[in-house]
Order: structure tokens, then sequence, then C-alpha cells
């Protein structure tokens, strides 16, 4: 189990503060964050490439944070790989055994099984310049796998790759975790990358913990406004508590000119006449029913709102809608809904202009203190 | 006129005005001077010399040269701004300077007694050695710093997780991958060498047989008269220092690893 514990290190003037987690034998961990957050700073520490100003990295009971690079037996991948232009594949997969003086004929059948994993046996005498991103990539895994190190640090490695390349690759890398027993620290922006890849992740923000645990709860549950818009929240507005009861908050929301009723389950301490954000999913809004002027002024149901469709994105499996409410007091408010398209391809006829129904279900709010 | 034009027009001037200096040459040029001179004993004296003082100079100033480069690429520490200021000081002071300085040092108590105690440098060859190192170390430091930067530091730090030490990591990394670099670096580090004066001639002064490099030959037959001398010496000096330098531009432009 790799156990990281209150790890602090500095680089010019960022801090990265407190960082603990766990990973499991065998399992895969993503840190996850934006760009420049300092996940990448971690992961270096956690290689030996940088030194930490205070707390503990372990490696099955092994404390390894003084220790240099050398003596960690990780294995590491950088996010541009740095495969060793003046070798070719081969030397480069054999480089760490032929360092660390083992390499055996035992292991050249090992590095033959490990290239034929991979699917690179056929470029082995090839030089690195004349590869494809995809076979860069697969020879960087097969050269950081190839001591036979267990713990395996990726940063950003699929980042370079098209679509089709990286899930090819998420793939490979899940048998070849399943394959050697490998246990995966990952970092990544990409979060489907993340939640494809990890068993559990931790979201950084600014040099510290925001969450940490198993993948959907953090999904399902963002501790705050910035997990909340990194775990796909596109929808967030402010919202004064009105009343709470038991189960149900009411809140008054002025950029909708409209009273919101959500479900009491956040873990904040909420009160009456409380500030705070309120988030939807935009894959949550329920587009209702098309509106014409003789229902405009019937009732609306709670959470109910009427929006003019500003404009519509088509994405492979959806269609993204930016609506804006009528009778909103902000003019710039837009909410964004995402809408599946059916399974023959085909989605609710929309055309910019509309008027449309929408529906912000009480249970799929997001509620954060500000 | 175009930028293009103009920039076209500037490198034809500055061709043509070392073309013109070098086949000015021809005006005093004497076939069987030239022979006369060449295979003297005094002129093959001065050839051996330069070409050995040249080659120990370079030899001492690469091998300090690589690790200083090293830590001004690689490392930031306390005073990096100020070394590297300071290495600049064969460029802003003249090598005839650089000379004195040396001269003056010597004649310090610290000086005299290196001198007394552990080697003669004032007008010996080892003082030729020093003033041809000190007023080349710069350039080597700056060249060999110039084909480190281009090399990424995350190939080092790769095969350190492999298992590496950090000096096997700069030598199966690095090392290799900015050699054409480095090779260059000496070469042109070795023609500043050969073609240095003023420091050579401050301390170890012009004895003919004794201390008398390709340049400093120059300059003792300019001092007799002797133009025809000194113009098949300036051609020996010419036809090495170009013969180096098109080796080193066909090592440069063989390329390197940077780019990956």
């Amino acid at each position: 189990m790799l156990d990281i514990k209150n790890l602090c290190l500095r680089a010019d003037s960022f801090q990265v503060d407190q960082i603990s987690f766990c990973v499991p034998s065998g399992g895969c961990h993503a840190l996850v964050g934006s760009t420049g957050s300092g996940k990448t700073l971690v992961l270096e520490t956690i290689a030996g490439l940088r030194k930490a100003q205070s707390g503990s990295i372990c490696w099955f009971d092994r404390d390894i944070t003084a220790l240099p690079p050398e003596q960690k037996n990780l294995a590491y991948v950088p996010q541009d790989l740095a495969l060793f232009p003046h070798m070719t594949v081969r030397e480069n997969i054999e480089y760490g055994l032929r360092i660390q003086k083992k390499l055996s004929s035992g292991k050249h059948a090992e590095i033959d099984q490990l290239a034929r994993s991979l699917g690179i046996t056929s470029l082995l005498e090839r030089s690195i310049k004349n590869l494809s991103g995809g076979e860069r990539q697969r020879t960087a895994l097969a050269r950081a796998l190839a001591p036979g190190n267990k713990l395996l640090l990726l940063d950003e490695p699929f980042s370079a790759l098209h679509e089709a390349m990286r899930k090819e690759l998420w793939l490979l890398l899940k048998t070849l975790q399943q394959q050697y027993g490998i246990t995966i620290l990952i970092v990544t922006h990409d979060m489907e990358e993340a939640f494809f890849l990890a068993d559990s992740v931790t979201f950084i923000a600014r040099g510290s913990v925001v969450q940490s645990g198993d993948k959907m709860q953090v999904y399902r549950y963002p501790h705050n406004v910035e997990a909340a818009k990194f775990f796909g929240v596109q929808n967030l507005f402010s919202g004064k508590i009105t009343d709470i009861s038991a189960d149900k908050i009411e809140l008054f929301c002025s950029c909708l000119e409209n009273v919101l009723h959500a479900a009491n389950n956040s873990t904040d301490q909420l009160q009456k006449e409380a500030t705070v954000t309120v988030g939807i999913r935009s894959e949550h809004i329920i587009l209702e029913l098309e509106l014409t002027k003789d229902v405009r002024d019937e009732y609306l149901g709670a959470n109910q709102l009427i929006c003019t469709i500003k404009n519509i994105y088509q994405n492979r499996n959806s269609k993204i809608i930016l609506l804006q409410p009528i009778g909103r007091t902000e003019p710039e408010f837009i909410l964004e809904a995402d809408i599946l398209v059916d399974q023959f391809g085909h989605a609710i006829d929309l055309v910019v202009g509309q008027e449309v129904s929408i529906l912000l279900p009480e249970e799929q709010l997001f509620l954060f203190v500000d | 006129m175009r930028l293009k034009q103009f920039c076209l027009v500037a490198a034809f001037a500055t061709f043509l005005l070392y073309f013109v200096l070098t086949v000015s040459l021809a005006y005093f040029f004497s076939g069987a001077r030239f022979w006369e001179v060449l295979l003297s004993e005094r002129m093959i004296f001065s050839i051996q010399l330069s070409v050995f003082v040249a080659t120990v100079a370079m030899g001492l100033a690469m091998l300090l040269a690589i690790p200083t480069a090293y830590a001004l690429s690689r490392y930031d520490f306390f005073g990096k701004t100020l070394v590297d200021t300071v290495l600049e000081l064969p460029m802003i002071v003249s090598p005839a300077a650089i000379g004195a300085m040396l001269l003056i040092f010597f004649n310090t108590p610290l000086g005299e007694w290196i001198q007394n105690n552990i080697q003669q440098f004032v007008f010996t060859v080892y003082g030729i050695v020093l003033a041809q190192f000190i007023t080349v170390i710069g350039v080597a430091v700056r060249m060999v710093k110039a084909a480190l930067d281009e090399i990424s530091p995350r190939y080092e730090a790769v095969a350190r997780t492999l298992g590496a030490s950090s000096f096997t990591a700069f030598r199966t990394t690095t090392l290799p991958l900015c050699r054409h670099g480095i090779f260059a670096a000496a070469i042109l580090t070795w023609s500043k060498a050969i073609g240095e004066f003023g420091a050579t001639i401050t301390v170890a002064g012009t004895m003919a047989m004794r201390t008398e490099t390709l340049p400093v030959a120059v300059y003792m037959r300019l001092a007799i008269s002797d133009i025809e001398g000194a113009v098949a010496s300036i051609c020996v000096l010419l036809l090495i220092g170009f013969s180096v330098l098109y080796i080193a531009r066909l090592i440069v432009k063989r390329g390197t690893y940077a780019r990956y």
C-alpha cells in the first residue's frame, strides 16, 4: 500500500500543503485537479525528484520519503515520456535492468513477454525517432515496468494522444495492472481518464487536497464549489435560504427570480438566511414541455422555470442547450442543459429562440455554503 | 529594400571584409619563402608548441567547463548570477589585460609562493597553458552550457527512477545526447586557444624556440619587418584554424537530440 501522510513541499513560491491519501496494493488512484494545482509536484516528490519539506511517503510500511529516486524501486512515466532518443526501443526498455546489472537471459525472456503484452515486439530494434505517439507510450510503459517495480507513477501519460488511442491504452493499462499486480498512481486533469482507470481520486486545488475518496462518492458529493466545477457541475448560481425543514430547504435565487426547493442532504451546516451557491449538473436539468402562449401563464410547479433557448450545440450523444430564464434580472445568466440523444440519434426537436419549461429536480441540487 | 535583401547584403559585406583581408596576404606571399619558413626548425617548433599548449589548455578547460556548465544549467544556487557574470571576464577584458592580471597575481605573496614551490609559470610553457586556459574557459563554459540547455533534464530524472545514480544518469543520457555540442565546444575552444596572443605574450614573453607560439611568431616576424615570413606564419595559422572550424561545423550540422 502507498501511504502519503501530510506531505508538504515547495517549488519557488508555490506551496503544496498537507497532502494525504492512500492507494491500496493493486489499486489505481488518480490525482486530479486543474493545471497548476500542484498534482505533478506531488507525483515528482513521491518519485524522489523533489524533496519533501515534511510528511511521509510509505510503500508497504517502508518509509521512502528521503530516499533518492534510484533507491525507491518505483516506475515513473513523465508527461513527455522522455524516451532516450539515442537508444533503440529495446535499449530503452532494458535500460533499468542494464544499469542495475540485472540483465540476464531470463530477463531477456521477461522483456520479450512484456513487449508482447504491450504489442511492441516488432518495434524492439527500431529507433525511438521513428515511433508513433501510441508506440512511444507503449515503449515508455514497457521501460517503466521492465525492472519489475510494482508501483507505477503516471504523469498525464496519454494527454497527447487522440481519443481512440487513449482509450485503447487505458484498456491496455488495466490489463497490465491485473497481469503484473501493479499499484498505479496517475496524475490527470481528464475526468474521463480518471474515472475509467482509477478506483479512488484525490482532488487537489492550489496545492491542497480539497476532497479524496471513492471516485463515485467524490463525483456525487463534491465538497465545495471548486470541486463541483471540476467534477462537472456546470450550473452554479447563488441563493439565499428562506426556510429549512428536516428534509427540505427552500431558497430564493435572485438570478432566477424564483424560489427553489432542495433536498436537505448537505453535509454543511446550513442556516436560515445563509447565502449559498446552488449547483446542478447540466444532464440533470429536465426539459418538460414545449411552451405556447396559452400555457405560459398557467401554474408552474416547484423548481420549474420558463426559459428561452439561446443556443444549441450538438455533442456526440447529446445536445448542449443554453437556456436563459425568462424574467431573470442578471442579463448574462445562462443555464446549460445536456439532453441525451436517443439510440437512433434523435433528440427532441428544439430551435433557438424557442421557449421551454425546465425542471431542476430538488434531489439533484447541490448547496455549498459561501 | 526588403529585409531579406538587406540581410543578404550585410552577410555578403561581412564575408567580403574577411575575404579581402585573407586575399591581401597573396600580395606578399612568396612560395619559396613559404616553404622555407614552414620547414624551418623554428616554425616546426612553433607549430608543435601551439598545437600542444592549445590541446592541453582545451583539455583542462573542458574538464572544468563540463561540471561548471552543468551546475549553471541544472541547479539554482546562491551566487549563480555572480558566477555566470564573472565567466564573461575573458570576453569583457582584453587578453593582454588578463595576461597582466596573471603577472600581477604572480607578484603577490600567494603567486610568488606558487612560483617558488609548485610551478614556475612566468616566461615558461606552463605560463602559456595557464594564459590560454584562463582566456578560453569562459567560452568553453558558455558553449557547453548551451549544449546542456538543449537537453531536457527529464531524461536524467527518468534514468534515476530506473535505478541509475545521478552520475550514471548523466553519463548514459545527457552526455551522449549532447556529445556533438560538447565536441564542437572543445574544437572551438581549441581554435580560440591556438590563436591566443595577448595573454600569452604578456605572461610568457617572446622567446624564440621557447615560448614562440604561432601568433607570437607572426608578431616577432613583423617586429623585424619579415613580412613574407609573417605571411607564411599567418597562412599556417589560417590553415589550422579553418580546418578545425570546418570539422566543428560538420559536427554541429549533424544535429543534436535537442528536439526530442
